[in-house]
């Protein structure tokens, strides 16, 4: 009761207090950043960009200017003299706890007016996409905790160092610690600026906002922690610190709350689920080793899976079944996502001993057993846990389980069992009964189930791969179309529906089709049935083709690409370029490490052919030709490219970045221009045409494709040099 | 209440000794003044009351337990004003003493409109404390010290900027309180303490010179207080320690304080400040 008559005054009297006012309205402003120079967010879809990069924005400003206002009010009732009749007055625990209370309550409705401030214009952004849960999650989870953290921390260190310069330049420390380069790769370290990789528009996946949640709550911890431990170090009987310290320690709960609140951070620090502790670089030669041994295996086995996921808590429990026909002698191993725990093994009925090793390879650990030598029995292994995300996969995370989104690969489904190859697969998942399920990399769609009635359906099927390379399951529609020449089966996120229909999506695919068909001939990736277009989430991070299938990023359709004018593009440009892949996927998959011959390059010339039928020559030349020509003139102009011997000088991560840059320019600007520049030499489109379209078929003979047309041979088949092609 | 001061003893740690082996006794009713020159040990003393300090040897007993061991219990039957304070100056009056009266643990919002009409802030109550005189900011210090009716009241040169009528008024209300409470008023003026106490305590080196009635301690200045009219140039009697100089038509008419007055001086009756200079002068000595 005592401490809400203080909450109840203190809160009163911050509210009076003009400073407290103008950081408020300062806050208000910080997600601006967001939109101008702070951009976290690395793969900025339309989300990414009008709630992930403002939110990120918001929460990392609006801490440090709340922590600014801790130390000021501390410093100002030390400086004024009204810390004396407080002390003489009321409780200091109390007293304490219900001026930082009161500070953090008007942080929260700051938090809450930030929100509602921008919610019409992100809604507009948006558009369909708006989501107004997820976007109010995000102000709750990244910027309402962190700024508690902040002011917790702020409060604490003015506490127990009673000075407000010496609090401000601990405060800084920690901010520098957050943003270092250490803390880059150590996602938990990044209290005040949480990770988002990217966010999908159409899939809201909450991956990130567990994340985040979960490293708030590390961190509210810790600083409740340090804000405890500061109320030991109070200044007491006019003692100094140590002095203070010791007469504090008299009051047990104290240094017993600080310890168990840094403790319980700590531990859960230590036992997040999120991400792996493997190595920040994918480990290839390690699964290349284990794929071999599995591969070469005499012991041929069927195996049944069943899983059974938790959207709510993101976790899967699975059971896999295998019938062994020849045991390995000696030691097995299996490797499971490194989030789960084996529960239990049993081979013919008998109990197995295993033991994991906890040595995170690719998000995987490995568990090692050892089985009788009895042929023919049947292996049941049960498993289950929260799905871990590879370390070297940050921070762009694609796997995950939740309510409107599901993807697994590999041993995120089920174990992967060396030394046995397993030639047919029964699999039975249970879903939320919304998520339609795809499975493989050519995305079938499962359409075998039961409905159990209690919101999930049971999914079977059977495969003749030893394992799942991936699982997808969202809330998707199908439509079914012909062009003149194919049969599409196009799958997309039912949230963009409207936008199919309104930018006629289906009329652009059957057109681009058409017309690469007329002028290249068949892609590869055509077989009998139905071509299947298939909407990716663009958490994946970038699309791909296969038999009979092709992937396409999400926000290739979102608000904010087709609102982009600079790049002459709206959805139809954008999905003629992503179809054309279709054609020039595989013919320079493997581009030159500069970037100077790619299928990037092929395809966007030939999404400026199309432009150019489909509006005019003024507008291709408008929008393509001249800004290949800005963006090249404007590399050739960059000091460093100009003297490359100073490009050592600058410091690796500066480097790193021109050098993505140029390999970003001479992929979609130089290269293109480079293609018109061989068509004029040629004599024109119809004799560039016959090149691409002799030179495809040329590639579609290579062993299926198996062997990229390269530079050189590109210039053989145009009878040119690379001297011939090279920009003024 | 009441409180035991035994053999306390308060050692800064830069080595200043504030108070030496002091002993005494404070019990409800009771107006206690004290009195002592600056660095005296008055403000100490105070502080140690309130567990503002720890001392460094003794200890202080709050109804037979001692008192650093129940400081809340201490800090809800307190009412104190210090030498110097802040207030928070966004706040109006009233919102003020309504967050003294939280931080107290008051609970009635009386308690605060009676204090503000019992300091006659009534006029400024909801005027913003920024907009106050000094003599008003005073007042508030004071209202807040009156808060919930708190059993013990230190007062530390409460009525500095108040004008003389405020003064009297103010001191009469501390003499109501202190009908069932401790009041310990720590002041340079005298005629304060002398016109209110039951008590007076005088402090000096951190040693308590006197403690008793004020008159007990009139009375034991009583012929050693004189006057006589000097010339401007003229040295003052040996032993003999000035208490007030006031120009006359034959020169200045001097009121002295000494142990043995010399013949030139006319005995007079005692004050109360003559006999706390007397005292000092005369603890000075030993």
């Amino acid at each position: 009761m005592r401490f809400f008559s203080l909450y109840r005054v203190e809160l009163r009297r911050l509210l009076l207090t003009k400073q407290i006012w103008l950081i408020a309205a300062l806050c208000l402003c910080t997600p601006l950043l967001g939109y101008t120079v702070y951009s976290p967010v690395v793969w900025e879809t339309t989300s990414g960009l009008y709630i992930g990069n403002p939110v990120l924005a918001g929460t990392a400003a609006g801490a440090i200017l709340w922590a600014i206002i801790a130390i000021v009010e501390g410093s100002r009732q030390r400086r004024s003299g009204t810390d004396v009749l407080a002390e003489a007055s009321a409780p200091p625990t109390a007293h304490s706890a219900a001026k930082t209370t009161a500070l953090m309550t008007i942080s929260a409705a700051v938090t809450l007016l930030c929100a509602l401030l921008y919610l019409p214009f992100t809604a507009a952004k948006l558009e369909y996409l708006f989501d107004a849960g997820f976007y109010f999650m995000n102000f709750l989870v990244f910027m309402l905790p962190t700024w508690w953290i902040s002011i917790l921390f702020a409060d604490g260190l003015y506490r127990i160092t009673r000075r407000a310069e010496l609090s401000a330049l601990l405060y800084a420390a920690l901010v520098y610690i957050s943003f270092s380069r250490f803390a880059e790769r150590n996602y938990f370290m990044q209290w005040l600026n949480p990770v988002i990789g990217s966010y999908s528009d159409g899939f809201p996946d909450i991956w990130y906002l567990r994340l985040g949640l979960y490293t708030r709550l590390v961190w509210l911890c810790i600083a409740a922690g340090l804000w405890a431990f500061s109320l030991i170090c109070a200044r007491k009987y006019q003692k100094g610190l140590i002095g203070s310290f010791v007469c504090g320690l008299k009051k047990v709960y104290l240094p017993v709350c600080a310890a168990a609140l840094a403790v319980t951070g700590a531990v859960l620090w230590n036992v997040q689920p999120f991400i792996g502790n493997g190595s920040d670089e994918y480990d290839l030669e390690n699964e290349n080793k284990f794929m071999d041994e599995n591969m070469t295996s005499e012991a041929i086995t069927t195996a049944n899976h069943y899983l059974k996921l938790d959207p709510v808590f993101g976790t899967l429990s699975g059971k896999s079944e295998y019938q062994l026909n020849k045991v390995k002698e000696g030691e097995n191993i299996l490797r499971l996502n490194a989030g789960y725990k084996i529960k239990s093994m049993t081979y013919g009925g008998e109990t197995i001993n295993f033991r994991t090793v906890k040595e995170d390879i690719n998000g995987q650990y490995d568990t090692y057993f050892e089985l009788p030598y009895k042929h023919g029995q049947k292996l049941i292994i049960e498993y289950g846990g929260y799905l871990t995300a590879a370390r070297c996969y940050m921070p762009m995370v694609s796997t995950s389980i939740g309510s409107n989104y599901i993807r697994m690969t590999g041993t995120d489904c089920m174990p992967k069992l060396a030394n046995y190859f397993v030639m047919k697969t029964d699999l039975e998942v249970t879903l939320p009964d919304g998520l339609t399920p795809f499975l493989g990399s050519e995305h079938k769609p499962l359409t075998d189930f039961t409905d159990n009635g209690d919101g999930t359906r049971t999914y079977r099927t059977a495969l003749d791969v030893d394992y799942i390379t991936d699982f997808v399951a969202g809330n998707y529609v199908t439509d079914e179309f012909s062009s003149d020449d194919y049969d599409f089966r196009f799958i997309y996120g039912d949230i963009y529906r409207s936008a199919v229909d309104k930018y006629d999506v289906r009329q652009t695919i059957c057109s681009v089709f058409d017309y690469c068909t007329e002028h290249y001939g068949k892609p590869l990736y055509i077989d009998g049935d139905a071509f299947l277009l298939f909407q990716m989430n663009s958490m994946t991070g970038g699309g791909y083709a296969v038999s009979g299938m092709s992937t396409w990023l999400e926000d290739v359709i979102s608000p904010n690409t087709l609102s982009d004018s600079n790049r002459g593009a709206n959805a139809t440009e954008i999905f003629i370029h992503e179809m054309i892949h279709q054609w020039w996927g595989g013919v320079g998959m493997w581009c030159d490490e500069d970037g100077l011959w790619s299928a990037e390059g092929l395809t966007v010339y030939s999404t400026y052919r199309i432009v150019k039928e489909k509006y005019g020559e003024l507008y291709a030349n408008q929008y393509y030709v001249e800004d290949w020509k800005r963006e090249v003139a404007e590399q050739d102009r960059n000091f460093y490219n100009r003297h490359p011997e100073y490009l050592e000088k600058l410091p690796e991560h500066y480097s790193e970045q021109l050098s993505a840059l140029n390999q970003s320019v001479n992929k979609y600007k130089r290269m293109p221009l480079m293609l018109l520049k061989a068509e004029e030499l040629l004599g024109g489109e119809e004799q560039m045409d016959a090149v691409l379209k002799q030179m495809f078929a040329d590639y579609n003979e290579s062993v299926d494709g198996q062997y990229p047309v390269t530079y050189k041979e590109f210039l053989d088949y145009c009878g040119l040099t690379e001297e011939d092609l090279k920009l003024g | 209440m009441k409180i035991d001061i035994n053999n306390i003893t308060m050692i800064y740690p830069s080595g200043k000794k504030a108070l030496r082996d002091i002993t005494t006794k404070l019990e409800s009713p009771g107006f206690v003044g004290i009195l002592g020159p600056n660095g005296a040990g008055k403000t100490t003393l105070m502080k140690l009351l309130i567990a503002g300090l720890v001392p460094t040897k003794g200890e202080i007993i709050l109804d037979e337990k001692p008192l650093l061991s129940q400081e809340t219990r201490l800090k809800s039957q307190l009412g104190y004003l210090p030498q110097s304070f802040g207030l928070y100056d966004e706040l109006t009056v009233w919102q003020f003493l309504d967050y003294m009266a939280a931080l107290k643990g008051v609970k009635s919002r009386k308690a605060v409109d009676e204090v503000i009409n019992r300091t006659s802030l009534t006029e400024q109550r909801k005027n913003r404390i920024r907009s106050l005189s000094g003599g008003q900011r005073q007042r508030v210090g004071i209202a807040q010290a009156l808060l919930g009716d708190p059993q013990l009241i230190i007062l530390d040169e409460p009525t500095v900027g108040l004008d003389p009528e405020e003064r009297v008024k103010f001191r009469n209300i501390f003499s109501e309180m202190a009908q069932n409470k401790i009041v310990l008023l720590s002041t340079h003026i005298v005629e304060d303490v002398q016109a209110v106490c039951s008590r007076v305590l005088v402090i000096y080196g951190g040693e308590i010179l006197y403690d008793g009635a004020p008159s007990a301690l009139i009375s034991e200045a009583a012929g050693h207080v004189g006057t006589y009219v000097s010339g401007a140039d003229d040295p003052i009697p040996d032993g003999c320690h000035v208490v007030s100089k006031v120009n006359v038509s034959e020169g200045i008419r001097c009121r002295i304080v000494a142990e043995a007055l010399p013949t030139v001086a006319a005995n007079v009756e005692p004050t109360l400040e003559d006999a706390y200079l007397y005292c000092i002068h005369k603890e000075g000595k030993k």
